[in-house]
């Protein structure tokens, strides 16, 4: 490491380059901050977008009957809703919060290839506008579900090209950001930074994007794929042409899985960041920490098939599946444990941040618990494409991905404003959320139990109760993010100003810069003992 | 880890059950179709389609005014149910005509997806007679939500009965393609027709939904030459959800649902010649028959 | 500057990665293909040569019931149906059986038949020997055609499988556009 002082020391004499005035800034920014910042804007956007898609959707199912939209709107709603929610909130999420903690974190002045980090980012508009745009189109936007399962996905109409085209922008997009991570992580880590020594935010990270690189040009492949079948007269899904639909559904879900754990693992990341800090004690089982993420990672690869064990496989194959299934239960539990003994005689608080993150493991819990009884084949025959998975999912990202989010946002908005945000505030949103997430999602195991399939604009009279009291709770928790919304904006204009340190129990490099920290992060290189 | 193990030894076994479809006393091919099913008893010979009950269909339209509540068995009635005897080890074979549909009744315990092109099986004995309902489990397009499944699980003999009664009704329709029908016997069977089959994308009043579904009131397919119209309905259009009605309804049921088409929404004011306002079963039969011109 | 030559040798090598994985996407339909073969994953019947048929005959004596079923695809005019709706076979010996297909279109018609036995755990030991789904069939305007299947079933068939069903799919062939002329032309009129 004996070349990083003199690269760091270049680097300090730009320094005096501020950021640009106007939009020109974020347009050309190539600063890791202001590409942060704006991720998490547009995180915050699509939040409301595919929020309010959500709302249309629970609208529709309050009471049996279709009252508001026609079956194939809310068909593409759905879609859509899953889209925007999974590529446009949790994932830009995440990626704005490892643009703007990463470089803090491990010591570097700034990501290591910024103007890859700018296109990056500057895609993703586009991205989503051609996918929100394609609701104008005359058949209206895609309504194959966000699985794009052929052949039903093929029947698209006009919108069909154009979703295909967003979903590959997304895809080089989200590869471009972990191709920029890893190159951060790896080369321009501070004197001393060992890889043992990364938080573990960055240790998730590192693992997360190369997952992302393994699984996101799968995706693309696949997506490719229905586009020549439907263009080019290949029959890679088509059975009269010698192709298999089920095909599709395997290259789907061998990027389809390790996703889900791309949208998790950060968030894992974030809460243990967020844990020891209010405990005031170090990480319980660090090693075990990162070794847990890592296994994982890697059994997210060898699980893919149980979304589709109602396909009619071969019983080896669904028993294989199973197991591996069943076997990702491990790591995830040590996890859990580890989490519960650092709270356990750590000097608890119970700040914003801190009660997202315990809300984070209890409920992500539950869905966990869930998702094992949905891993049980036999089981699953009966629970599959039903409100149970609906039930599953949703608690595994909302109050997983989504609580983690809120978590790191609460944990480091001191830092990028300089600001305390209102704590009253906070907890306010806090306690609503947690309160109505549960009355919108919990019920839904219980339709999922008694019946009820997913994806579906209108249900028999026997379901109308959970589905009316899950309407409730969806519009309380949709209105409760309006707190947040608001609470940033009070937050970034002003407010108590923060100590370097914010928190009392906070440790690592980034709470040793000033709150707001400096344009350039570390222009000379701290050296890590 | 123990946990786990305690789970996954019985969950092996139930699956092992699961998916012991070797010897069955009869076979059940259940087709998938954007959006209804249709059932073959394999050894019988006989098959007959099933969707969603009327009255349903009627409150299920947007805004229809219908309390669904006031409909019976909402979205879990069918025109035409599926009949088993009890006791009896039946196979399931599952597949599809367009896209992946899924075919579920929760009491059963399984769901089985239907896949074009291929067939899945999947086995069930039931013991106790009674009516059984399920939905499709597979997003399959616009009307996922409507294509229910009832299976009414009866006696022996009570099967046995209802089996000749079936393949009487089969027989009864291929008699009726050589019968001529009223101009008011065709628009009756017709509209019943058009509700069951295509109102769910070009609307009960024909008026489609714009850049998804082409309307049909004052088109000009329904406005114009009949045999142009016929061939629309009987071979469809294909990569589209306008399906071949050509092998799903019968020949007095095609002919009804054209000459509805042609008269209703005021389209009998537009025809091209008037000559042409009604087709009957035996046109049709002959235009199934020299198919696609 | 060492730095940003070591990230961006990094980027590429991530970046060669990430290029390589989408090859591994395609790669998986080759991949899928040959597993379902060995396995007879989604009940994809095997095929064998007639020398090795040989192998097979004779050693088994059990008596077992195939079942056969057709199906068609919407988009394709035909009628097609098994001359026998079901047939019983022993193993380990070679036998016939036959659908029939009439073109009910005024032109000319391709198709392809696919089979699928059920249950899928079946399939690996069906062994066809001649069969009209190796190829696509066309049948001229009204012409009818017997379609036969030879095959022997491979002695070594679990017990408790007593009854199979074999079903044919037909579909007609992507890109075969004997009534598309005609089609086209109404194409204006529905939308």
């Amino acid at each position: 490491m004996s070349t990083t002082a003199a690269t760091v020391g270049t680097l300090a004499d730009e320094h005096h380059h501020g950021p640009q005035a106007g939009l020109m800034r974020w347009l050309f920014t190539t600063n890791h901050k202001d590409i942060g910042t704006l991720y998490l804007l547009f995180s915050l956007l699509m939040f409301l977008v595919g929020g309010a898609m959500a709302l249309v959707v629970r609208l529709e199912l309050m009471h049996p009957g279709l009252q508001y939209v026609e079956p194939q709107f809310f068909n593409s709603m759905t879609t859509m809703h899953a889209l925007i929610m999974i590529f446009g909130v949790v994932m830009p999420g995440a990626v704005g919060l490892a643009n703007w903690m990463i470089p803090m974190m491990i010591g570097a002045p700034d990501m290591a290839l910024p103007r890859l980090n700018n296109w990056s980012f500057w895609i993703l508009p586009f991205a989503f506008s051609l996918l929100l745009l394609t609701l104008l189109l005359p058949g209206g936007g895609p309504a194959g579900g966000w699985t794009m399962y052929p052949p039903l996905m093929l029947q698209t109409q006009d919108a069909f090209p154009f979703v295909i085209f967003a979903v590959h922008l997304m895809g080089l997009s989200s590869v471009m950001g972990a191709i920029n991570i890893i190159a951060t992580i790896f080369n321009m880590r501070a004197p001393g930074m060992t890889f043992m020594k990364l938080p573990l935010f960055v240790w998730t990270w590192i693992i997360t994007a190369f997952l992302l690189i393994a699984a996101m040009p799968v995706l693309a492949g696949a997506v490719t794929m229905l586009l020549t079948d439907r263009y080019f007269g290949t029959s890679f899904f088509n059975a009269a042409g010698g192709g298999d639909p089920v095909l599709f559904q395997h290259v789907f879900w061998f990027f389809g899985h390790p996703e889900v754990y791309i949208l998790i693992l950060p968030a894992f990341g974030i809460i243990s960041q967020v844990i020891p800090t209010f405990s005031r004690k170090p990480l319980f089982g660090y090693t075990s920490m990162v070794y847990a993420t890592a296994a994982i990672a890697f059994l997210s690869f060898f699980v893919w098939a149980h979304h589709m064990f109602t396909v009619g496989m071969p019983l080896t194959g669904e028993l294989f599946f199973m197991y591996a299934t069943m076997s990702i239960a491990v790591p995830t539990g040590v996890k859990i444990f580890n989490w519960i003994a650092t709270m356990w005689r750590g000097s608890l608080t119970f700040e914003t941040p801190m009660l997202f993150a315990v809300a984070f493991v209890v409920l992500f819990s539950i869905g966990g618990f869930s998702g094992l009884m949905l891993g049980i084949t036999p089981a699953d025959f009966q629970y599959h494409d039903t409100y149970f998975v609906v039930a599953h999912f949703h608690y595994v990202l909302v109050p997983g991905s989504i609580f983690a989010l809120m978590a790191g946002a609460y944990l480091w908005l001191p830092k990028w404003t300089g600001h305390m945000y209102n704590e009253t505030l906070g907890k306010l949103h806090f306690w609503l959320s947690f309160i109505f997430i549960n009355v919108l999602f919990f019920p839904q195991h219980f339709l999922g139990l008694a019946g009820m399939p997913r994806r579906i604009p209108d249900y028999a009279v026997r379901f109308a109760e959970f589905n009316f009291i899950s309407s409730l709770g969806a519009f309380a928790f949709g209105l409760s993010q309006l707190i947040f919304v608001y609470l940033v904006i009070q937050c970034v204009r002003g407010g108590q100003r923060a100590t370097d340190q914010v928190w009392e129990g906070a440790e690592g490099l980034e709470w040793t810069l000033p709150s707001p920290p400096p344009y350039h992060s570390f222009t000379t290189a701290p050296v890590v003992r | 880890m123990l946990i786990l193990i305690g789970m996954a030894v019985p969950a092996t076994r139930v699956l092992i059950a699961m998916e012991s479809t070797g010897n069955p006393d009869m076979q059940i091919k259940v087709t998938g179709y954007q959006w209804k099913w249709r059932y073959d008893y394999l050894d019988e010979g006989f098959g007959f389609f099933s969707s969603l009950a009327a009255d349903s269909n009627e409150a299920r339209q947007l805004r229809s005014g219908i309390s669904p509540h006031t409909v019976p068995n909402y979205l879990l009635e069918v025109d035409e149910p599926l009949v088993v005897p009890v006791g009896k080890k039946i196979r399931f074979l599952t597949t599809a005509s367009d896209v992946i549909h899924s075919w579920w009744v929760p009491a059963l315990g399984w769901k089985r997806d239907a896949i074009p092109g291929f067939i899945n099986s999947s086995w069930a004995r039931i013991d106790e007679p009674g009516v059984y309902r399920g939905q499709c489990a597979e997003l399959c397009g616009r009307d996922h939500a409507f294509m229910p499944i009832v299976l009414r699980a009866v006696e022996e003999q009570e099967y046995r009965d209802w089996v000749v009664q079936m393949q009487q009704k089969q027989q009864d329709s291929a008699s009726e393609a050589n019968q001529t029908f009223s101009l008011d016997e065709l628009m009756a069977r017709g509209e019943q027709v058009y509700t069951t089959n295509c109102s769910a994308c070009h609307q009960a009043g024909g008026q489609g939904i714009p850049g998804a579904f082409p309307a049909l009131a004052g088109s000009a397919i329904a406005t114009g030459a009949l045999q142009e119209h016929a061939r629309k309905v009987l071979y469809g259009k294909a990569g589209t959800a306008m399906a071949a009605f050509g092998v799903q309804l019968s020949a007095a049921e095609l002919a009804a649902v054209i000459t509805y088409e042609r008269n209703a929404w005021g389209n009998d004011q537009q025809l091209a010649e008037a000559a042409e306002r009604m087709g009957q079963p035996a046109d049709i039969a002959v235009q199934l028959a020299q198919g696609v011109p | 500057m060492n730095r940003e030559q070591r990230n961006r040798r990094t980027a590429l090598t991530l970046a060669a990665v990430a290029l390589g994985m989408v090859g591994f996407g395609f790669l998986l339909v080759p991949l899928y293909d040959t597993f379902c073969d060995l396995t007879g994953l989604n009940g994809k019947t095997s095929v064998i040569a007639e020398e090795s048929a040989v192998r097979l005959q004779g050693v088994g004596n059990r008596w077992v019931t195939v079942q056969l079923d057709a199906s068609i695809n919407d988009a394709l005019p035909w009628h097609f149906y098994p001359v026998e709706r079901r047939v019983r076979v022993r193993t380990g010996a070679i036998s016939t059986i036959h659908y029939r297909a009439r073109n009910q279109a005024r032109h000319a018609v391709t198709g392809r038949a696919i089979p699928s036995m059920a249950p899928a755990r079946a399939a690996s030991y069906f062994n066809k020997i001649e069969c009209f789904c190796f190829q696509e069939q066309t049948l001229a305007a009204d012409e009818q055609r017997e379609l036969s299947l030879r095959f022997i079933i491979d002695p070594e068939l679990p017990l408790d499988l007593e009854v199979l069903t074999l079903s044919y799919a037909f579909f007609r062939v992507p890109g075969d556009t004997g009534a598309e002329v005609a089609d086209e032309q109404g194409e204006d009129d529905d939308v």
